[in-house]
């Protein structure tokens, strides 16, 4: 699939969800996802252009936010671009996590969380002068994926979540690169 | 900057205006009873309308409404802040045996609750009026003057 460049903050996630309707129409991440495995995917991407909406700091270049998503044979490759200054994506992790553990947790703050539990190879990462890069695979979802980020008492404990490395301030996944880097510029 | 010196990565939103989503509120409220209200949630419960969400909710609830039915027929966005914000009413309703129930629960939400396992938490109904039947079948099972 060709890269996606969104540049209005105020319309980007309207206009990924519009985007993921033609590719759920067309069945273009097909074979490699299914329905759920869609639904699982347009979320977690949601998640992130959400934590950039709200978080990021676009400060030094105008708004960029490039999208490519790239089927493979079981999975699909994910790389999200964008021009903000990076974050501590790890730091926001770790807060989230033990925000869980709180007698009344936030309503807010699980979006990273989601992310990271229904992905693999995540990794964030500098792209070149003023742009930052994450990039994920997902494929259709395991049971009950996302277990243990609302808890009520009755509900199992979360597995831990970040068994990943930090590198310089940003998260590396696995430690080995995907399999795949389709250029997406 | 000497070459030691650490260098510290950007403060999110350090010296930024706090994000303000532009008005993007999708759902309706219909009372249906003093004690009980149908919400359609509309195409999304996301980070852009959550806390407007969670303010009509809680008005609702100092004005007494207990039993909260969630219409989610049309839904295609359910995010983390979402159901973060249904879980903060549950919270805030079970004390005093309030519920929040879903009914007519689309694909895209349906999968966010089976993956959270929320279903354990909030109950579904297949339609609005069945929501809506349970309330007025257990109302008229309690003694007066309970919700």
């Amino acid at each position: 699939m060709s890269t996606h460049h969104f540049y209005d903050l105020e319309t980007v996630v309207d206009e990924v969800h519009a985007l993921f309707d033609t590719w759920t129409e067309d069945a273009s991440l097909r074979p490699a996802l299914d329905g759920d495995g869609e639904i699982v995917l347009r979320l977690a991407v949601h998640e992130w252009i959400a934590n950039l909406v709200q978080h990021a700091a676009f400060v030094e270049r105008p708004p960029e936010i490039s999208l490519t998503v790239t089927v493979e044979a079981d999975d699909v490759y994910v790389e999200v671009e964008d021009t903000s200054l990076g974050f501590d994506l790890l730091g926001q992790l770790e807060a989230q996590s033990a925000m869980l553990d709180a007698p009344a947790p936030s309503e807010r703050g699980r979006g990273l969380l989601m992310l990271i539990t229904c992905t693999r190879a995540l990794e964030y990462r500098p792209a070149g002068e003023d742009r930052q890069r994450l990039s994920f695979r997902l494929a259709n979802p395991g049971d009950a994926v996302f277990a243990g980020l609302f808890r009520p008492a009755d509900f199992e404990p979360m597995e831990a979540l970040i068994a990943d490395e930090l590198v310089d301030g940003y998260l590396s996944g696995d430690g080995a690169p995907p399999t795949s880097h389709p250029s997406s510029r | 900057m000497p070459a030691d010196t650490p260098v510290a990565l950007p403060t999110l939103t350090a010296g930024l205006p706090a994000y303000a989503p532009p008005r993007a509120m999708s759902f309706t409220i219909q009372k249906t009873s003093p004690s009980a209200v149908v919400i359609r949630v509309g195409k999304a419960l996301d980070f852009r309308n959550a806390a407007e969400f969670k303010a009509a909710c809680q008005e609702h609830a100092r004005a007494g409404v207990r039993y909260f039915v969630l219409d989610f027929s049309g839904t295609g966005i359910l995010d983390s802040t979402g159901l973060g914000v249904i879980f903060s009413l549950y919270r805030q309703l079970t004390p005093t045996g309030g519920q929040v129930v879903f009914a007519s629960v689309s694909r895209p939400v349906q999968v966010v609750v089976q993956l959270t396992r929320t279903y354990k938490v909030f109950r579904q109904f297949p339609t609005v009026d069945a929501a809506v039947q349970a309330q007025h079948a257990a109302q008229a099972a309690r003694p007066t003057g309970t919700a």
